[in-house]
């Protein structure tokens, strides 16, 4: 299928790493502005000093854009320490779990020597265990101190009932986030993704309890995690993210094995999708039998649906900018959880928010009063 | 000349080293922000400036509350009424400043220079930090900054953060009744740190804004009001260390870049607690120790 080139996509996270040297040989201090604005709003600058140092770009960059990407760059660097930190503590807490315990996602990235891991932000640990195993790894986390915080009763039973993981774990003391999953995709969609494989094909990091997804198994979730999700304020990232991925993949393994992995987990449509907008969007050159392995589990409509969303959602100016993204969110809750589920969602949803938003303000208006210094008043 | 309508106001405020863009649809904002910045620091958007932080400070038309929100991107920082929408514009610029910048090691600290040497004046909120830094520039200190004492990793110097003087409560009183000439601008009254109001840098403080300067000494400063006279307690380098850090927004962040540059502050610059009653023997102390 021939791609056609997407050339009224005016995202400046994406125009920079599409052509970092085209765009610093051509950007208005307004460009600049707003690139350093989006990549801050995306968690992007780190990425983008390590995308600019080894291409010998850093000296190009204006003096203001140069330092917010080092920012950026210094905070990833202490998100590594940390991340390690963490996960000495959690060997512990796994210390003779007889099942395997996958870091996925980010942490993954980073973990597997990934370079585009360099610079890039991550929000918290992602852990990944066999559902039958769920119930012991998530007794070892509380014990060990990662509790729950702040979620209501229905936001908790989303989690239980049609979500593939536990409510966001925090450690009381020190703070750090863990997502514990049993899945890779809800357990609520009518998409009959499995993990068993990715689980399966692990491989161990040495000398730890914790083992990485394969490659091709690291792409194959990438794509469904983008495709299916149906958020889309780190959209751009996720992008960024799934085109560097596929490009070190390709290097450490294949697009042979990135399809085989997608067959394995029955995930063929979302990398589908996936492959071609890498190759739409960035112009990358993807195998023609690897495409036409996976086609058949596609459907064009949906392709060109995603198409038309993504053109609108990375163009600020577009006519359906922000119509795309309720539709983009309507989108990815459907294939999560179907109509019915979804409508009764959206209405308990909005109710929890006007009351969260009442119970936040009122303790606002309680913490200002006690932190009110002891003189205010006094003039 | 600018060319603001009423109901959507957009400028640069362009301090030193980060240049701010307000998109508001306030309809006093830029009036209020004009009192407390000089003309030439403010302007329309496009001048060939690259931002730092645009910031939207807008209220919702749609939304039933009355409330303006500072955000920065899709960060929320805080709602606020229109009343009190000066004190939170600035500690929104303050929050930008302290949440995303790690190219300078940044202390929680006022900052005044004298002789081509800096005084930084590190202090927990309430201590008097803030009375004392208005007290040294209309003095004739050149201000550094009152809030953000930023330290250059490879040079060492200090860098201006130059922008009005934040007072609060009884530090107004002190400060009107010490220098009666002096114009406070922008009170807001029932801010939930009390009322605030603020002290424009003197014409001497603006000018310097791009001037680093080297680091000299560090005073950890602590008004009492029911004790006496002044003491002053030299600090060992660790304690000063230690302190430094404590007070430091992103210490840990800096990793290895963040210990070595307070390393050489503490080794180079001594260190002293003053706790102070009175103004004039602790301004005379000061002056002593310089």
């Amino acid at each position: 299928m021939k791609a056609q080139p997407p050339t009224q996509i005016s995202d400046p996270c994406l125009r920079f790493f599409q052509q970092p040297k085209a765009f610093i040989a051509q950007a208005s201090h307004a460009d600049w502005t707003l690139l350093l604005q989006q990549s801050r709003d995306q968690a992007l600058l780190g990425s983008m000093y390590a995308l600019c140092q080894p291409q010998q770009l850093l000296a190009l960059l204006p003096r203001a854009v140069h330092d917010h990407f080092w920012s950026g760059f210094v905070y990833a660097e202490k998100q590594k320490v940390t991340l390690v930190q963490e996960l000495l503590e959690l060997e512990q807490c796994f210390a003779g779990a007889n099942y395997p315990c996958v870091l996925v996602k980010g942490c993954a990235y980073r973990l597997g020597l990934y370079q585009f891991a360099k610079g890039r932000i991550f929000s918290d640990i992602d852990l990944l265990v066999p559902a039958a195993h769920f119930a012991d790894a998530l007794a070892r986390l509380q014990d060990a101190g990662y509790l729950e915080f702040e979620i209501s009763d229905y936001d908790r039973r989303y989690y239980q009932r049609w979500s593939h993981q536990n409510p966001p774990l925090t450690h009381f003391l020190r703070g750090a986030g863990i997502d514990l999953h049993h899945h890779i995709f809800p357990v609520s969609s009518r998409e009959k993704i499995l993990v068993e494989p990715l689980i399966a094909a692990a491989e161990p990091l040495a000398h730890s309890m914790f083992s990485l997804p394969a490659p091709a198994y690291l792409f194959v979730h990438a794509a469904v995690h983008l495709f299916y999700q149906e958020e889309s304020h780190k959209l751009v990232k996720d992008l960024v993210d799934l085109q560097q991925l596929y490009l070190e993949v390709c290097q450490r393994q294949s697009v042979t094995a990135i399809v085989e992995a997608a067959e394995q987990c029955q995930a063929q449509a979302a990398v589908y999708y996936a492959l071609d907008m890498l190759q739409w969007l960035f112009q990358l050159s993807i195998p023609a039998a690897e495409l036409q392995a996976l086609q058949p589990f596609a459907s064009d409509r949906r392709r060109r649906y995603i198409r038309f969303l993504l053109q609108q959602l990375l163009q600020k100016q577009a006519f359906w900018h922000r119509c795309a993204h309720l539709l983009w969110f309507i989108r990815g809750h459907l294939l999560k959880m179907g109509p019915a589920t979804l409508l009764y969602h959206t209405v308990a949803k909005a109710l929890l928010q006007f009351k969260l938003n009442r119970k936040t303000s009122k303790e606002q208006q309680l913490a200002d009063e006690q932190t009110r210094p002891q003189d205010a008043g006094q003039l | 000349m600018l060319s603001l309508t009423q109901q959507n106001q957009q400028f640069v405020l362009h301090t030193q080293p980060f240049r701010f863009q307000i998109r508001s649809n306030s309809p006093s904002l830029f009036s209020q922000v004009s009192q407390l910045y000089p003309a030439p620091l403010l302007s329309d958007n496009d001048d060939g400036n690259i931002i730092d932080f645009v910031v939207d400070f807008k209220r919702n038309i749609l939304s039933l509350s009355q409330d303006y929100a500072f955000r920065l991107g899709s960060q929320h920082f805080r709602f606020t009424p229109l009343a009190q929408q000066l004190s939170v514009l600035e500690w929104g610029m303050n929050w930008c400043i302290s949440s995303y910048q790690n190219r300078y090691l940044c202390l929680h600290a006022a900052v005044l220079e004298q002789d081509g040497r800096c005084l930084i004046l590190p202090a927990p909120p309430g201590s008097g930090k803030s009375t004392l830094c208005a007290i040294l520039m209309l003095e004739g200190w050149r201000l550094l900054s009152d809030e953000h004492c930023l330290i250059d990793p490879h040079s060492g110097l200090i860098v201006p953060c130059v922008r009005p003087v934040s007072l609060k409560n009884r530090s107004l009183t002190v400060i009107q009744q010490r220098y009666p000439s002096v114009q406070l601008q922008g009170i807001q009254q029932n801010t939930f740190k009390g009322t605030m109001g603020y002290l424009p840098p003197t014409a001497l403080s603006w000018d310097g804004r791009i001037d680093a300067v080297r680091p000299a000494m560090v005073i950890f400063p602590k008004y009492q009001p029911d004790g006496s006279g002044v003491q002053l307690e030299a600090m060992a380098q660790s304690t000063l260390m230690l302190e430094l850090a404590i007070n430091s927004f992103n210490y840990s962040t800096l990793g290895q870049n963040g210990f070595e540059t307070l390393s050489l502050l503490a080794a180079q610059c001594p260190g002293y607690r003053l706790t102070y009653t009175d103004t004039e023997q602790m301004l005379q102390q000061l002056q002593a120790l310089w």
